[in-house]
């Protein structure tokens, strides 16, 4: 069996002195998605930025994508973040230039040298999520759904051993929603992404059934069957 | 993106090292004024009313060949007449009027060497001479080129001490800034960092910009020096030769050098505490 791209042992995530959440034991596989469900401050952010290396691990032990969080140096977190793709609600694209400028930035600042195979990698993101001709227009003359595709492209950009996706359907319509979920799903099988989709949205895990995990009272638990 | 904020930080570097270049061309002034009264500082041997000639011919050859003495320039001896007469000519002619002695010796002088022209050197020298035979008295002005040199030097210092303080507030003024500019853009550096960006390649326009703006400070200052150096020129023709020019050139050559090393540091410095004590603020 292939090493999992996640796997967390007896961690205890922290915001400031405060324990949010204990004791948590998950391993992802590759190309595997899971949900990430629970109320409003229950820890799911927080248990995300662990992951990602915005929040130190001080307790238990952590690997993502082959990097140990509790002995990783400020040096490495480009390498350990070059592996995911983050996603989160608030799209965050950079408003003042083009997609494809968006896009070319993350590139840029992650070595990618030569203009031409740049070029030639935001035009495969950008078919992939069905948005070939958004290429020149600016984030703002995009709707909410489009803009979060370009992120999910963006998060694509470094094919990535695992997409952590924050409510990224918070904004959206239900439709929009369902849509989006789905776009991510194909696209992470084709990549062999795993997906962490943390979501409050109910009503999406009826459509797609998967792994689920809840975040309550401070542990994570696994929901056997997630629908009421 | 240049705001107004950016744009006085500039002038504000470039007024300093305007400053600093000034108080480094005046040092250099004073140092080269005070080494020109040492090199011309006169020492008086006076000789005695009845010596010989052969005491003269002796004292001329031991200070030629003495170390007192200036290189390339020679002991001169000087009739108490002429003594008199480049002493003061209407004194000469009225004295011969009236019949009545010369009260002046017959003199030699000389010049010694830059290293030689301090106070207690040139006290070593006069006795040294003094007891020569045929000697009668020795003289020299005594300390004005070195009060000059000390109070130079004293203004030199309190005027650099002001300007270094002026340029580290300057410092810590562009340092400001930065940080202000990067809180402004700091979604546009948390995405960075998301996707994997190095502390390297978010600073590097910042780095880029420290260099344009120092560059465009430094050479702001350094025109306005050579302007006020034009300007004074006209006043005091004396300092309008080349070899004056070149001092004012190597000076304006490291202020530039200097607005853009500081401006570099500030932005540099600057960017990395920004990037760390957010980093602390979690960790
Ligand atoms: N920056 C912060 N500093 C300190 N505590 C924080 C911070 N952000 C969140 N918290 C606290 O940590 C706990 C978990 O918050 P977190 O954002 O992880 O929850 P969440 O499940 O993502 O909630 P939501 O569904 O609203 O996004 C909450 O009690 C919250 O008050
Ligand atoms: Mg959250």
């Amino acid at each position: 069996m292939l090493e999992p791209i996640v796997r967390l042992r007896n961690v205890t995530v922290h915001r400031g002195d405060r324990p949010v959440l204990r004791d948590v034991n998950l391993d992802v596989a590759a190309g595997e998605f899971v949900y990430l469900v629970g109320r409003t401050g229950s820890g799911k952010s927080s248990l995300l930025k662990t992951l990602y290396a915005d929040l130190p691990l001080r307790e238990g032990s952590g690997v993502v994508a082959g990097h140990d969080l509790r002995k990783i140096k400020r040096r490495n977190l480009p390498a350990l973040r070059q592996r995911l793709g983050i996603v989160f609600q608030e799209v965050n694209l950079l408003t003042d230039r083009s997609v494809a400028e968006n896009l070319d930035f993350v590139l840029r600042a992650t070595g990618w040298r030569r203009r031409e195979e740049r070029g030639r990698r935001i035009n495969e993101v950008l078919h992939a999520v069905n948005l070939p001709a958004a290429r020149d227009v600016m984030p703002y003359a995009l709707s909410g759904g489009e803009q979060q595709r370009i992120a999910f492209a963006r998060a694509l950009l470094n094919k990535p051993a695992l997409v952590i996706a924050d409510e990224v359907t918070g904004n959206l319509d239900h439709e929009t929603s369902l849509e989006t979920l789905q776009l991510m799903r194909e696209l992470a099988r084709k990549n062999n992404a795993a997906i962490l989709f943390a979501t409050h949205d109910r009503r999406l895990l009826e459509h797609y059934q998967a792994r689920t995990l809840r975040c309550k009272d401070g542990v994570i638990t696994s929901l056997e069957n997630p629908l009421p | 993106m240049h705001t107004p904020n950016k744009f006085y930080v500039t002038v504000s570097l470039a007024l300093v090292l305007f400053l600093l270049g000034l108080t480094a061309y005046w040092a250099y002034l004073a140092d080269d004024i005070t080494r020109k009264f040492r090199e011309d500082l006169d020492v008086v041997v006076e000789l005695k009313a009845d010596h010989t000639m052969e005491e003269r011919r002796q004292l001329l050859a031991y200070l030629t060949q003495s170390p007192f003495n200036q290189p390339l320039t020679l002991p001169k001896f000087l009739d108490k007449e002429a003594a008199l007469t480049s002493l003061d000519r209407e004194l000469a002619s009225d004295l011969a009027a009236l019949g009545l002695n010369n009260p002046l010796l017959d003199v030699v002088t000389f010049n010694v060497p830059i290293d030689y022209s301090r106070s207690d050197s040139l006290a070593v020298v006069a006795a040294a001479v003094k007891s020569r035979e045929g000697v009668d008295d020795v003289y020299y002005q005594k300390g004005f080129a070195e009060m000059l040199a000390v109070n130079a030097r004293r203004v030199t210092l309190v005027v650099g001490g002001v300007v270094l303080l002026l340029l580290v507030i300057t410092g810590i003024l562009i340092h400001n800034t930065v940080r202000l500019s990067l809180s402004a853009n700091r979604l546009l550096i948390k995405t960075q960092e998301l996707v994997g960006a190095s502390w390297g390649f978010i600073s590097r326009p910042y780095l880029w910009r420290a260099v344009w703006q120092g560059l465009l400070a430094g050479l702001l200052a350094a025109a306005a020096l050579s302007g006020t150096w034009y300007g004074l020129a006209n006043y005091l023709p004396e300092i309008r030769s080349l070899e004056d020019g070149l001092p004012v050139l190597v000076i304006c050559g490291s202020i530039t050098a200097l607005g853009v090393l500081i401006n570099f540091l500030s932005y540099y410095i600057g960017v990395r505490r920004y990037l760390r004590l957010r980093i602390d603020d979690l960790y």
